[in-house]
């Protein structure tokens, strides 16, 4: 006959044990939706996963766009730059060949002024000399051709100064470049192997080649006035202003 | 005698303005794409001064600045900094390397021309 206490361990055991049912039973159905949420959520996780290997594996396509428009816009200033090169070039030449045309009209206008004192005393010579006076016209024309010839020379320089918008938005577009980098890291870096014998972290993204890689100011900006050199002069202790330069240095720049 | 002027950015087209600028009053241009090939330039010819950007590839306009002023043969040589940076720190800095002007991008020709008529003419 068994002894009275390891019977009452025994009821103590199977009232442990009754217990643990008891839990089991409350247990099962919050184990069941864990199982159901696991078969639900996988391919979702699958799916999020395929989505985000596709848009990294578009990144690289990305930044190459970004470089080739970059290099296209430097292309086509640099033409421009070469264009606006040799309207200057010829503006030069015009203004020159006007410049010596100037002086020998005011001498021939001379020589004229002095012929009619000779002819004085024949009255058809003066006639005609005064008609070719009237035909040489007056000042007024020559003037408005050296006018034509300064604006021209301003236009062209102020093209310059607009054309450098073209590195100021090559280093925000080298910007955007290097974020998108960094998320198509992050991205990579989430991509999961989802297999049978289990879920790891894939390394088999492409990776992202961009050709300038921090030689940039993000805050690069095109502001034109001269607000932005002020600063600059201010802390190098250059007083004289951009209206002084401009006289000193008139529309083309030549002293 | 033409004076030549080293131009240091690694933006073809800027060097091209400054070219274009500088050209037609009558310096001669020759130019770097950084701080590492403006370095190599430096003893080829006799540079009578310097305009260099900051952001470049390989070594950057201050440190370049730096090598120059620590450089007993190039080390008189005027410094113009010419950079789309501006805030007070870059200016500083740029001066406590050792540069003798600063302009800021986008600049305007007849101030790059007068800021180098200062220490060429």
């Amino acid at each position: 006959m068994h002894h009275p206490t390891e019977m009452k361990k025994l009821n103590n055991k199977l009232s442990d044990l009754q217990d643990l049912f008891k839990v089991g039973e409350k247990i099962i159905p919050s184990i069941q939706k864990l199982i159901d949420f696991m078969v639900e959520i996988v391919p979702l996780l699958s799916n999020i996963n395929d989505s985000i290997a596709e848009s990294t594996s578009k990144i690289p396509k990305a930044s190459d766009h970004i470089y080739d428009v970059t290099s296209a816009t430097e292309i086509a200033t640099t033409e421009i730059l070469d264009k606006v090169d040799e309207i200057n070039n010829e503006v030069i030449l015009a203004e020159s060949a006007y410049l010596n045309f100037s002086e020998r009209y005011e001498k021939m206008n001379e020589l004229i002024l002095e012929l009619k004192e000779v002819v004085a005393e024949n009255p058809e010579a003066v006639n005609i000399i005064d008609k070719i006076i009237e035909l040489n016209g007056n000042r007024e024309h020559s003037e408005k051709i050296k006018g034509a010839i300064d604006k021209v020379k301003q236009y062209l320089q102020e093209i310059t100064i607009t054309l450098q918008v073209q590195d100021i938005t090559a280093q925000q577009l080298s910007s955007v470049n290097h974020l998108i980098t960094s998320v198509q890291k992050k991205l990579s870096s989430l991509v999961m192997e989802i297999s049978g014998d289990g879920v790891r972290l894939a390394n088999n993204s492409e990776e992202v080649i961009v050709p300038s890689t921090e030689n940039f100011d993000e805050n690069a900006s095109y502001v034109r006035n001269d607000n932005a050199q002020d600063l600059a002069n201010e802390l190098v202790g250059n007083i004289t202003s951009q209206e002084e330069i401009d006289k000193l240095f008139g529309n083309n720049g030549s002293k | 005698m033409k004076k030549n002027i080293l131009v240091a950015d690694d933006s073809p087209t800027i060097r091209k303005f400054v070219s274009f600028t500088l050209s037609a009053r009558g310096f001669k241009i020759i130019s770097a794409c950084d701080g590492m090939e403006a370095l190599e330039k430096l003893p080829g010819e006799q540079i009578d001064l310097i305009i260099t950007d900051l952001n470049m590839p390989n070594v950057d306009g201050f440190e370049f600045i730096r090598i120059v002023r620590g450089n007993d043969e190039y080390n008189n040589i005027p410094i113009i900094i010419l950079s789309s940076l501006g805030s007070e720190n870059d200016v500083d800095e740029g001066l406590n390397c050792g540069a003798n002007s600063y302009l800021k991008k986008p600049f305007d020709p007849n101030r790059i021309a007068y800021e180098v008529s200062k220490y060429l003419n």
